[in-house]
């Protein structure tokens, strides 16, 4: 009997051990999550000779407001109404923050209105800080003035935005 | 070490050292990394990391907002960064020496120019505009633009700093926010107790 009992009872409690320690294990936090979205009345432009490369002007934004400890999940940018004069062919963006060192190189062909995205670059870093756009292009060819073909060209995008997808 | 705090962006203006006229970039700053011995094992960096993190949260302080923060992670992430300030100097002497003049002109024979400058630099009236500056795989590492510096992330170095900073924000949200799930996997359920979940 005493040997019939033992091997049912040992199977339970060690089932009751395998449950405790689930029970009393803690379950952990889910992190919150949010976005911030900061525009700008400024612009990116460049003005090339024909062949010349070379980066525009840069956008700056300013993020605060987002929760302490809060970090970057991911960044869109949407970079601006284009406007330009010539053949301006743009390579990429390039996007720095304050809280990294480096600098971030989005291949990109220039479209007016693009939303570009940054996933893990600034991954785990502050979501509050100074941010930095500017595009690199190439001129190949000149703008037509008054009939005048000038070996100039220019290339701008107004009023970018950025929005950071953040957690916390 | 000092370790600057301006944060400029693109095109870092450079320091008190010249090649030629051209600023070398300041290699102390916090925005620009090049290869360093470790100053502790990984073992000490990461009760270090740990440290800091409870002392910036203690604090109010978050990453970058903390001097030894920024000094601590320069420290960790420049073991496996390229050595930018030998690429560099290295790039800008044979550039400027005097037996540059095949590099100048563009011949299609490879020199050790064309190997650390990719072949990209752009020079206007003799003055250097525009050079890229590439690692042993071809990797941009730097480049020199508008009389300044920008520097571009290797893959060793995003890894290295997502360790890092992985580790510092989970035990600074654990310690700031009072929550639990710090990096050492346990779970504390009441004073003194602790199980391993």
């Amino acid at each position: 009997m005493k040997s019939k009992l033992r091997k049912p009872i040992s199977v339970l409690l060690a089932i009751a051990a395998m449950l405790t320690i689930v029970v009393i294990g803690d379950v952990p936090a889910l992190a919150a999550s949010g976005n911030k979205t900061v525009n700008s009345t400024a612009s990116m432009s460049v003005i090339l000779n024909e062949g010349e490369t070379g980066y525009s002007s840069y956008v700056t934004f300013n993020v605060s407001g987002c929760p302490s400890g809060s970090t970057v999940s991911k960044i869109e940018v949407n970079v601006g109404t284009l406007s330009y004069q010539g053949a301006v062919l743009t390579y990429h963006l390039e996007l720095s923050s304050s809280n990294k060192s480096t600098v971030e190189t989005i291949s990109w062909g220039g479209a007016g209105g693009t939303k570009l995205t940054s996933t893990s670059f600034f991954a785990t870093t502050p979501a509050n800080g100074t941010y930095k756009i500017r595009f690199y292009a190439t001129c190949v060819g000149g703008a037509l003035v008054g009939g005048t073909m000038l070996d100039i060209g220019t290339k701008t995008y107004s009023k970018p935005s950025i929005k950071i997808y953040y957690t916390y | 070490m000092r370790v600057g705090d301006r944060y400029y962006g693109f095109d870092q203006p450079g320091g008190d050292i010249h090649i030629s006229g051209i600023a070398l970039p300041r290699f102390e700053s916090f925005y620009f990394n090049t290869k360093a011995p470790p100053a502790m094992s990984d073992a000490e960096y990461r009760d270090a990391i740990i440290e800091q993190a409870k002392k910036d949260a203690a604090n109010g302080k978050f990453q970058t907002e903390s001097p030894e923060f920024k000094r601590l992670l320069k420290s960790y992430v420049s073991v496996v960064s390229p050595d930018r300030k030998s690429i560099i100097t290295k790039g800008l002497n044979m550039l400027f020496s005097k037996n540059s003049q095949a590099a100048a002109e563009k011949t299609r024979h490879l020199t050790l120019i064309e190997i650390l400058l990719g072949e990209r630099f752009f020079t206007e009236e003799g003055r250097l505009k525009y050079a890229e500056f590439k690692d042993s795989n071809g990797n941009m590492v730097a480049n020199y633009a508008n009389g300044g510096w920008n520097s571009y992330e290797t893959a060793a170095e995003g890894a290295r700093s997502q360790e890092f900073l992985q580790l510092y924000t989970a035990t600074w949200r654990s310690v700031y926010h009072g929550k639990h799930g710090a990096d050492n996997g346990y779970s504390e359920i009441g004073p003194g107790f602790y199980i391993e979940v």
